[in-house]
């Protein structure tokens, strides 16, 4: 699902649908087909896994055309070519230790805080 | 003088002479958070086995037991941070009713000092935030003007401090969530240096800028709780085996000769002219104290706040895709199994927390990663270039925490950017790991608390709390305290 997902993914906004739309910061613009009726916040809900009802899809489709505006301001940064990107706060290096076992927190505890589960495993709607 | 205007490390020892009881102590914090909390919704949770454990320590040490270096001094936990067998939200309906079965390393650290959990404080939801609106329970107040936000996302602990319902508080800092509500609230908030201190049981947001850190009315009294608090934990891969400095001894050492660094460019344009000329005031404090003040520079901070935007929501994602409706308490039923993740998500989140997961996903995405999540890090390389060069020349960066005193509620909530830029000095220390602290200067004309930040060197907090420390031995600013009834209007 993820995989088609991915696929669809550059079915953005059209032109007519946005005074700013996300297209320009997209760099491989001319690769991908408009679909209208596909818009980006629908698509990256979708991605995200967020249901969103009409209103608040336009409102955050605003805000996040905002947000990206704002964020390509990083494309004018000018930086030396050989910069490599930080990752994480300090360089750290694996973190190894000893294999040994360890109690853990009972699974009936972890199991306390589940919408719904048998005592023994989590329980969630049909798969297929 | 009454026990809310004492400072903890006074309190601790009238504790240890016989002068106070916990069970006392604990029921003064009690009876203002009774009558206070309607007023400001700094506490989501109060504990209910506080009392009990007052009277457990009192029992203790009147048997001559030895008790741990906080014994009986109640403390505000953040509930973005676990505590076991209490509730702890992170402000989200998705945890409304989710109880952690294990203890955060920091509030096992701070049991075994056998300092009192007194609850759990307000935040914007999953620390989202700048102004502790974004909370499912509802924005908490700040206590200089209750029609003013208390900062975010640590709000309910910057607000419980300066309205007096705890002595000390934990807050975390991603992007300025301790400093900010500091300075909004004329409190005093350190972050340590990522990795000082462990996040084992704090709730994850971006876990590469997430630190806990102490929120509390002095300098003094952070680096208390900064000496139980900081250290190497093995369940915490990225806490650091740095050496602890002794935060405590080294604060009364003078600040002659040090050398502290300002940016001018932290002083122009959005800065507001009272938040200006009240730092520049405090800059003439320091000199006095001896400091030598120098001019640096920091360009690429300028695309901080840009670089941050791309970075934690893109963290946030990833982190918060756990929240699926099968673990974590919060189900929306759903046809088939993927109807309810969609349901449970878009329920259960709040529109800021829904919207930044968007934003990182977009970034994420094959096509974009380039152009936002790997071209931010390489701005944040930059940044972390900046200060590594500036500290040769410099012990301590010194600017405004936020460029305006604390906004009105509702202000910014329509206008993310706005919000976002509260955040405009702060966000540089996270994204290069280094500590900072925000302290109280003179306020403003109309009385609302005006934050001056120190950023220092990696794990230098020992150098950051003496600079604090210093300055409020010889300014007054950190022991006022809002009059009460609290102003309801300004």
């Amino acid at each position: 699902m993820l995989k088609s997902s991915r696929a669809s993914f550059s079915l953005f906004l059209t032109k007519e649908d946005s005074p700013h739309t996300l297209s320009k910061l997209d760099p491989v613009e001319s690769l991908m087909p408009n679909t209208p009726e596909q818009t980006i916040v629908n698509q990256v809900a979708k991605l995200a896994r967020i249901h969103l009802d009409e209103q608040q899809a336009e409102s955050s489709g605003k805000k996040l055309e905002q947000i990206l505006g704002f964020v390509s301001q990083l494309e004018q940064v000018k930086l030396p070519e050989d910069v490599t990107p930080f990752f994480g706060a300090i360089e750290s290096v694996n973190a190894i230790r000893e294999d040994q076992l360890q109690t853990s927190v009972p699974r009936e505890k972890i199991l306390d805080n589940a919408p719904e589960s048998d005592g023994e495993f989590y329980l969630v709607p049909p798969v297929f | 003088m009454t026990l809310s205007a004492l400072d903890a490390d006074v309190i601790v020892d009238q504790l240890n002479a016989g002068e106070l009881t916990a069970t006392d102590c604990v029921q003064h914090f009690l009876n203002r958070i009774e009558s206070h909390n309607p007023d400001l919704n700094a506490f989501i949770s109060v504990s209910q086995s506080a009392l009990e454990q007052a009277e457990s320590i009192d029992q203790r040490r009147k048997a001559g037991q030895t008790l741990g270096c906080l014994a009986g001094l109640p403390i505000a936990i953040k509930d973005g941070i676990c505590v076991a067998g209490q509730p702890t939200t992170a402000g989200s309906r998705m945890l409304e009713n989710f109880t952690p079965p294990y203890d955060a390393t920091i509030v096992q650290r701070l049991k075994s000092a056998d300092a009192i959990i007194i609850g759990k404080t307000n935040m914007d939801e999953f620390a989202m935030g700048s102004s502790t609106e974004n909370s499912f329970f509802g924005p908490t107040n700040n206590p200089w003007a209750t029609d003013r936000v208390p900062g975010g996302s640590s709000g309910g602990s910057a607000a419980c401090i300066a309205g007096r319902l705890a002595p000390v508080a934990i807050g975390s800092d991603t992007g300025g969530s301790i400093r900010q509500p500091a300075s909004f609230c004329g409190i005093t908030g350190l972050k340590p240096t990522y990795g000082r201190v462990s996040r084992y049981g704090l709730i994850a947001f971006a876990s590469s800028l997430d630190q806990i850190g102490p929120m509390t009315r002095t300098a003094k009294e952070s680096a208390l709780l900064m000496s139980v608090i900081a250290g190497f934990d093995p369940r915490d891969s990225t806490s650091s085996k740095e050496q602890v400095s002794d935060f405590l001894t080294t604060l009364e050492t003078p600040l002659k000769g040090i050398r502290i660094g300002v940016c001018r460019d932290h002083f122009d344009e959005g800065l507001d002219l009272e938040v200006k000329t009240k730092i520049n005031d405090a800059i003439s404090v320091f000199k006095q104290l001896g400091a030598d003040i120098k001019e640096i520079e920091l360009p690429h901070t300028q695309s901080a706040v840009a670089a941050y935007y791309v970075i934690a929501p893109c963290e946030a994602s990833s982190n918060l895709a756990r929240y699926d409706g099968v673990r974590y308490t919060f189900r929306a039923q759903g046809e088939d199994l993927e109807e309810m993740y969609r349901n449970t998500r878009g329920q259960g989140f709040g529109d800021e927390v829904k919207q930044r997961i968007m934003l990182g996903t977009y970034a994420l995405s094959s096509g974009y990663y380039e152009a936002y999540y790997l071209k931010a890090s390489k701005v944040r390389r930059m940044i972390k270039q900046d200060y590594e060069e500036a500290f040769q020349n410099v012990d301590l960066i010194l600017g405004p925490t936020t460029p305006t005193p604390a906004f009105k509620l509702g202000q910014h909530t329509q206008d993310p950017l706005a919000m976002y830029l509260a955040d405009i000095y702060t966000v540089s220390a996270n994204l290069a790991g280094i500590p900072a602290i925000s302290i109280p200067v003179s306020p403003s004309s109309t009385g609302l608390p005006i934050g001056l930040q120190l950023q220092g060197r990696a794990f230098e907090e020992n150098t950051l709390l003496r600079a604090a420390h210093q300055f409020q031995n010889t300014t007054l600013w950190h022991t006022t305290s809002p009059s009460e009834p609290w102003r309801t209007q300004t």
